[in-house]
């Protein structure tokens, strides 16, 4: 009986174990199924009807057995590309699965927007959120802590939006992770946030067991930096080691400690202005500096916070306008490299007025306006604009290897002039090995600029067109578009013609030519050669088409790749005739003389 | 004795700072990239990692790593390469599958010697790894009466015994759509030993075992052929010249075919490059390589009969006049 007992629990278990993973695997699955079929609606309700025909379709092969997938899909066939037949087929298999569904071309138009409207009540981030964390929690079970933190990282995307319900796991997943690492500030951040209260039964055991550590950690933290000269000492810590993002992270954990305090919560906010100024969030930091400017006015703010907060105020807004600078210096370095000289310019003589406008130094224009018209090859302007710089104030270093760049790329280009020359003799020669070494050469040089860049790819791509390595020539062909004006069609359409032909013939295309041939024999006779047309000489079935008349002793020129039938104008060989007649002859003498 | 060995120390550092610091600033730069394309591989951001192969090869196009690296990815990302398209011509490549890229990188690395032990051994990992998915296959026409250097058009399905994996499979379809659309093989390659012409299929899917065979069917005659090309054994693919559907010749550059009637003697120079003279129902044809002059002799081929008859003649005359002279 005990044995019977022992096997069917035996049994009993394994069948749970085998039912319970998929059944997991399954709910994740449908999450993922219901937020893509969402996402298509919404795709859709943006005017990116094909985009979401693009993205059904892909759902409906990763679950052909869902009713609601392969429904969407009909529906938007029918309303997108109103492709009745794909409606059909797609209606088939959802009606077959569930036979409530009424066919698109049944429904008014209201009817059909209904089924692809976004429900308002859905909540994406939350669906999200909860795939997100399901995989963290398996690869957290698998001890694969590395690519759990990478997943735990991507699902703070979903937070903000998320509920309270699936926050909450978030913090504890997080709570976990950093438990494991050894992150102290983050993991207090994360515990501190956990609404135990909200949190699923089966999670409370894990949450019970981190609680015993982290609230005690917590205790001690608070009564450790309660005291401001401890506090104090870290934040200097923090900064004199350039942890600007675990100061930030620090600053905000010990905040309400010093609600009461209004003078250290002034140093903390001017600590946090300044991480965030060095950790380059300028917009924050704008803000901060913006909430901060009453400091400036009041009486009770000692001078030393007043002037650290006009240093930083004047280093946020340095910032901002370096941004703001940054974005159109793109526009007007790519104009200059472009050939739009005066409209790249005209941009920079703008930054000038805004500099001088703001009383900011020039310097770093200038040293801008030096480094593109190096890359533009006008390479005295370059060096006038680097002679503007203020070398005190700039840094040496900086200006020093810009102008050993400068003499680089002078030299440069004299080679580059020098030996493009004798590529093209090369490539005239079909010495294509040679000239593809030396443009390979010129390539790699970081010296190669904007303007010389077109022609040593275009060159470099033919070259490896006539080696028959086509992508390669693809590649060459589209950098050298990239870097030129105008398109390369023509360049292009070589490539794709000769890849086209070559496609598992193994062979490039290339033209006959003539050569000269001798017929010889044993005496001064005629012949005549006939051209064989290539295409008819299917099955060893010579067509003849035009003939050339030659003389043995003459040569004669024949076009390669071709066939041709040779035929010498021989005078009948008698011999055998004449052999025929003596044997008669002979037998008759023969007969005669008996 | 002093200056001169301050010379050669300021020699040496010369040398120094021209070999061994660009060198090894280079070294760096490699292993920086690598690193970045590796990470980026292990994540299976093949898109992203891809992309940045695109900088490198537009830095240098003959990079042995880059050039390696986009094998690898090609031929072991397993993420969406059964949805990706075929290419339908040079300007349409799917960034999930380029054989015809891994194909030329693969010539390059079979060709250079890489200097940097990291570029060693991201070739070697390449090389090996095509080589264990792809080899050329072999077709022969056997007993055609063909010479060399012709296309044929013959309708071709190779089926596999099992599912090969992604990439293998995704090559296999490219080659039997190639051949369903009537594309073309080309007997380029010459078998000295035989004195015949053959074709190659490049990139041909290698059955990872160490027996099994491919079943080739010939479509709409309802004819099939076997080919064992597995771990063990790589068969070259034998087409009955009766399946096929149609031939053209299309000889290179340095080549011509002359046909001649069967009663001539035809003395070509000899040669090392592939040559086939050949009779072929009522002509004797010859394809021969040519340069900017080429000879040939010509000579009459008297018939074994036209022999018989004549020396009979001078037998008969000979007995005649031995009888009437006795």
């Amino acid at each position: 009986m005990k044995r019977i007992i022992l096997i069917l629990w035996i049994v009993y278990m394994s069948s749970l174990i085998a039912a319970r993973s998929p059944v997991a695997f399954q709910q994740v699955d449908n999450d993922l199924l219901e937020v893509q079929i969402r996402n298509a609606k919404i795709l859709y309700q943006k005017n990116q009807g094909t985009r979401a025909v693009q993205l059904m379709k892909k759902l409906v092969m990763r679950y052909p057995n869902s009713a609601e997938a392969n429904y969407i899909l009909s529906v938007l066939l029918f309303k997108v590309k109103k492709d009745k037949r794909g409606m059909e087929k797609y209606y088939k298999v959802a009606h077959q699965l569930n036979p409530s569904y009424r066919s698109p071309l049944e429904l008014s138009e209201a009817e059909l927007n209904e089924i692809l409207s976004v429900q308002r009540t859905d909540n994406t981030a939350d669906l999200n959120l909860k795939i997100q964390l399901k995989e963290v929690e398996r690869y957290i079970q698998w001890k694969y802590w590395d690519k759990a933190a990478s997943l735990f990282q991507r699902a703070g995307d979903f937070v903000p939006e998320a509920s309270l319900y699936y926050r909450n796991l978030y913090y504890l997943n997080g709570l976990i992770l950093e438990d494991h690492f050894g992150n102290e500030l983050q993991a207090i951040l994360y515990y501190q946030k956990i609404h135990p209260e909200s949190l699923p039964q089966d999670k409370k055991q894990v949450y019970q067991q981190l609680d015993k550590r982290w609230s005690r950690q917590v205790q001690k933290f608070e009564k450790r930096y309660r005291n401001r000269n401890l506090a104090t000492q870290k934040i200097d810590m923090l900064t004199r080691e350039k942890k600007y993002r675990d100061l930030l992270l620090f600053i905000s954990l010990i905040y309400p400690y010093y609600q009461d305090n209004s003078d250290y919560r002034n140093m903390l906010d001017l600590y946090r202005l300044e991480a965030l100024v060095e950790v380059g969030d300028i917009h924050h930091a704008r803000q901060l500096a913006d909430s901060l400017h009453w400091m400036l006015t009041s009486i009770d703010v000692p001078q030393t916070y007043v002037i650290r907060l006009v240093e930083l105020t004047k280093k946020v807004l340095f910032q901002e306008t370096l941004l703001r600078i940054a974005r159109q210096k793109r526009v007007a370095d790519s104009l200059m490299l472009r050939g739009h000289y005066q409209e790249g310019m005209a941009y920079y003589e703008r930054f000038l007025r805004q500099q001088e406008a703001m009383s900011i130094s020039p310097d770093l224009i200038y040293y801008n306006l030096s480094s593109i018209h190096m890359k533009i090859g006008y390479y005295d302007r370059a060096r006038d604009y680097l002679k503007k710089i203020n070398r005190k104030q700039f840094s040496e270093e900086l200006i020093v290897a810009l102008e050993d760049s400068i003499r680089q790329a002078e030299k440069y280009e004299e080679r580059w002039h020098r030996e493009m020359t004798d590529i093209q003799v090369l490539v005239q020669q079909n010495q294509n090995q040679k000239a593809r070494e030396m443009l390979v050469s010129l390539v790699r040089s970081p010296y190669l600029r904007f303007g010389l860049k077109d022609s040593t790819y275009s060159v470099l791509s033919s070259i490896y067109l006539k080696m028959g390595k086509y992508v390669w020539a693809r590649e060459m062909a589209d950098l050298a578009e990239k870097y030129s004006t105008g398109r390369k069609l023509e360049l292009l359409n070589g490539i794709n013609q000769a890849y086209l032909y070559s496609k598992f013939n193994n062979t490039t295309r290339k033209d006959g030519r003539y050569v000269y041939f001798y017929f010889a024999y044993t005496k001064p006779v005629e012949y005549t050669i006939y051209t064989l047309e290539q295409k008819r000489l299917m099955m060893g079935v010579a067509d003849e088409n035009q003939y050339l008349v030659s003389n043995s002793q003459r040569p004669i020129q024949l076009l390669t790749r071709n066939s041709y039938y040779v035929k010498p104008a021989l005078e009948k060989n008698m011999k055998h005739l004449y052999a025929g007649a003596g044997f008669l002859i002979g037998w008759s003498f023969y007969f005669l003389a008996r | 004795m002093k200056s001169l060995f301050h010379l050669f120390f300021g020699i040496w550092l010369v040398l120094l700072s021209w070999g061994v610091f660009p060198a090894f600033t280079q070294t760096n730069e490699l292993a920086k990239i690598n690193e970045q394309i590796r990470s980026l591989v292990q994540n299976k951001n093949y898109g992203r990692a891809l992309l940045e192969l695109n900088d490198v090869v537009a830095n240098d196009p003959e990079s042995i790593l880059a050039r390696s690296w986009q094998v690898i990815i090609y031929l072991t990302r397993e993420d969406s390469v059964q949805n990706a398209s075929l290419p339908v011509g040079i300007s349409q490549f799917d960034p999930r599958y380029n054989f015809d890229l891994v194909m030329e990188n693969v010539d390059f690395l079979q060709q250079v010697t890489a200097e940097n032990p990291l570029e060693r051994e991201l070739q070697d990992r390449a090389l090996k790894l095509y080589r264990e998915n792809f080899e050329d296959l072999m077709v022969a026409l056997p007993q055609a009466p063909v010479t060399g250097f012709f296309r044929i058009q013959v309708p071709l399905e190779f089926i596999p015994p099992f599912r090969l994996f992604p990439v293998q499979q995704k090559r296999l379809e490219e080659i039997n759509t190639h051949f369903e659309q009537g594309g073309f093989l080309y007997f380029n390659r010459f078998n000295p030993q035989k004195k015949e012409f053959f074709a190659v299929v490049r990139g041909f899917p290698i059955l990872r075992q160490f027996e099994g065979e491919y079943d080739v069917a010939v479509r709409y005659t309802g004819d099939t052929l076997s080919l064992e090309y597995n771990n063990m054994v790589r068969d070259t693919l034998r087409i009955p010249y009766q399946k096929i559907d149609s031939l053209v010749y299309d000889l290179p550059p340095d080549y011509v075919q002359l046909y001649f009637d069967t009663d001539l003697q035809v003395r070509v120079p000899p040669t090392d490059r592939p040559f086939i003279q050949k009779r072929l129902s009522d002509y004797q044809v010859v394809l021969m390589p040519v340069d900017m002059e080429n000879r040939l002799t010509l000579s009459r081929n008297e018939k074994a009969w036209h022999r018989w008859v004549l020396w009979g003649g001078v037998v008969g005359l000979a007995t005649g006049f031995l009888i009437m002279v006795r």
